[in-house]
């Protein structure tokens, strides 16, 4: 058996980055959740700082709509496949649904 | 909530989720991808039937505005009464359920998301339309 190592790296930027999805196919979905996580919550934070109180689901909508963003360009590079980013636009935009109901 | 401010919210969200699907599209396009998230039938669907859903929405509001022109208020218990209120509130209501119908496929086929949710999230929308409906009726707004 043959592992993956740093030697099956294609040597572009593009093969660089997308060596650690051929250890894990999961490890750029894994990103965009942390990524989607650490916007959510500092914009929950932040606006629970300044107006001392929050809104949850109006900071995962904004989150939303960076990570679907990202997950754009993610795609363009190969990092995941079309159907990881079909079920991430799904998630977000039903985030972004719920919150333009709920305002 | 108000059918005004309910149908307003759905028409932002079809927007909303059209401009999303736009950015990509065209993003994808202009730069020439492999994989295009058009490729998918279920987002290819979704996509030309927002399109569509969007466009044939400033005609049915033109047809009900001509509708409503047309009419001659009668004088009513404490009020006017216009009938074309009430085609109005149908129109309106069905394209509340198109965009609706439309986007609750998404997460059906593309996460799995259970019927049983799927038609408790019907209901809620159904009785929401009819609510505010009635009330528009009653009271106009």
């Amino acid at each position: 058996m043959t592992y993956t190592d740093l030697s099956s790296i294609n040597q572009t930027i593009e093969g660089f980055l997308q060596y650690p999805a051929l250890v894990d196919k999961l490890f750029y979905v894994y990103i965009l959740t942390a990524f989607f996580m650490i916007i959510a919550l500092a914009s929950f934070f932040e606006e629970r700082r300044l107006y001392g109180k929050g809104n949850m689901l109006s900071s995962f909508a904004i989150s939303s709509i960076g990570t679907i963003i990202i997950s754009v360009f993610m795609l363009s590079l190969g990092l995941f496949t079309l159907t990881y980013e079909i079920m991430i636009l799904t998630i977000c935009l039903f985030l972004i649904v719920l919150w333009i109901l709920k305002k | 909530m108000a059918f005004k401010d309910f149908f307003i919210s759905f028409a932002i969200i079809g927007i909303l989720v059209f401009a999303i699907f736009s950015f990509i599209i065209t993003f994808q396009n202009d730069q020439d991808f492999k994989t295009k998230i058009t490729d998918d039938a279920l987002i290819n669907n979704t996509f030309g039937s927002l399109q569509k859903n969007l466009r044939s929405m400033g005609d049915n509001a033109t047809s009900q505005k001509e509708v409503f022109e047309s009419e001659t208020p009668t004088r009513g218990f404490g009020s006017l009464v216009l009938y074309s209120i009430v085609s109005t509130g149908k129109v309106f209501t069905g394209m509340i359920f198109g965009t609706f119908n439309i986007l609750i496929k998404l997460p059906v086929n593309a996460l799995g998301m259970s019927e049983e949710l799927a038609s408790v999230l019907v209901t809620i929308t159904i009785i929401l339309s009819i609510i505010g409906l009635w009330v528009l009726y009653k009271i106009g707004g």
